[in-house]
């Protein structure tokens, strides 16, 4: 397998996700996109740490780094998510300025 | 294993799109979690079972299930904006005439982007601390988020 495919099918993956982050205006799926993004990376990393003839540990601990942001935005999103539901706000991303304390 | 490679891809591509396809919101959850077991089998399919496992443990089987359960109630329809398929055109189409350079070849096949990017890393690792109280700092304010508005849902 050659190394350009994998890197074409991240490319693919990040042009789905930033196309949903420009038109979506639904919160959640913006989030989702973001998520997407973190998939792209963790495939192009990995498949770098394979090719790599000198693999560093640095290879894991980025990998690791990008799991853990992974994990926070869906916590993130999960809190936000009950919020805006137990508020009643719409999850239209025009109308969030409403969310205020 | 390229035809395998192909069929991997084209699922997880297709999982990818299905995610801002769908009009319910559970439905585009669901996809994402098809697209993290595509990943997950990208990495069997590059000799990386390990990985692959805590790709199925940590995002398939955990952060997923906490997202379908979270909007498994949610009965809005969102508004489906087509137009988003010639972004993504444009999109690829200019990373991919990045990617098509010589040059930009030959750094990833030199791995000297790769080793240089390590040696920023080793260096300037005070960059990670900074990262893990972002990440924890964001944990306990979603934690009192939820601390505050949890007794409104149960």
């Amino acid at each position: 397998m050659i190394i350009a495919y994998i890197i074409s099918l991240c490319f693919i993956l990040l042009a789905v996700a930033f196309a949903a982050i420009v038109t979506d205006r639904h919160f959640i799926a913006i989030m989702l996109a973001i998520e997407l993004i973190f998939l792209a990376s963790t495939i192009a990393l990995v498949s770098f740490f394979v090719y790599l003839k000198n693999p560093s540990p640095s290879g894991p601990m980025a990998l690791l780094s990008i799991w853990s942001v992974a994990s926070v935005e869906i916590i993130a999103v999960i809190s936000f998510y009950l919020y805006i539901r137990t508020r009643g706000f719409s999850f239209d991303i025009e109308k969030l300025s409403s969310m205020k304390w | 294993m390229d035809y395998v490679f192909v069929i991997i891809a084209l699922f997880t591509v297709g999982s990818s799109i299905a995610i801002f396809v769908e009009k319910k919101l559970l439905h585009s959850v669901l996809a994402l979690t098809m697209a993290f077991l595509g990943s997950a089998l990208i990495f069997i399919s590059l000799g990386q079972t390990l990985v692959a496992l805590l790709q199925l443990f940590v995002l398939v089987g955990g952060l997923s299930t906490y997202l379908i359960v979270a909007v498994a109630s949610d009965e809005n329809k969102r508004e489906i904006n087509l137009s988003g398929f010639f972004v993504a055109l444009a999109v690829l189409g200019i990373a991919m005439s990045i990617f098509s350079q010589s040059s930009v070849l030959s750094i990833l096949y030199d791995n000297s982007f790769i080793n240089s990017m390590v040696l920023v890393f080793s260096n300037y690792y005070i960059v990670f601390y900074i990262l893990v109280f972002m990440l924890l700092s964001t944990t306990i304010g979603s934690i009192l988020v939820l601390r505050k508005f949890v007794k409104l849902i149960v």
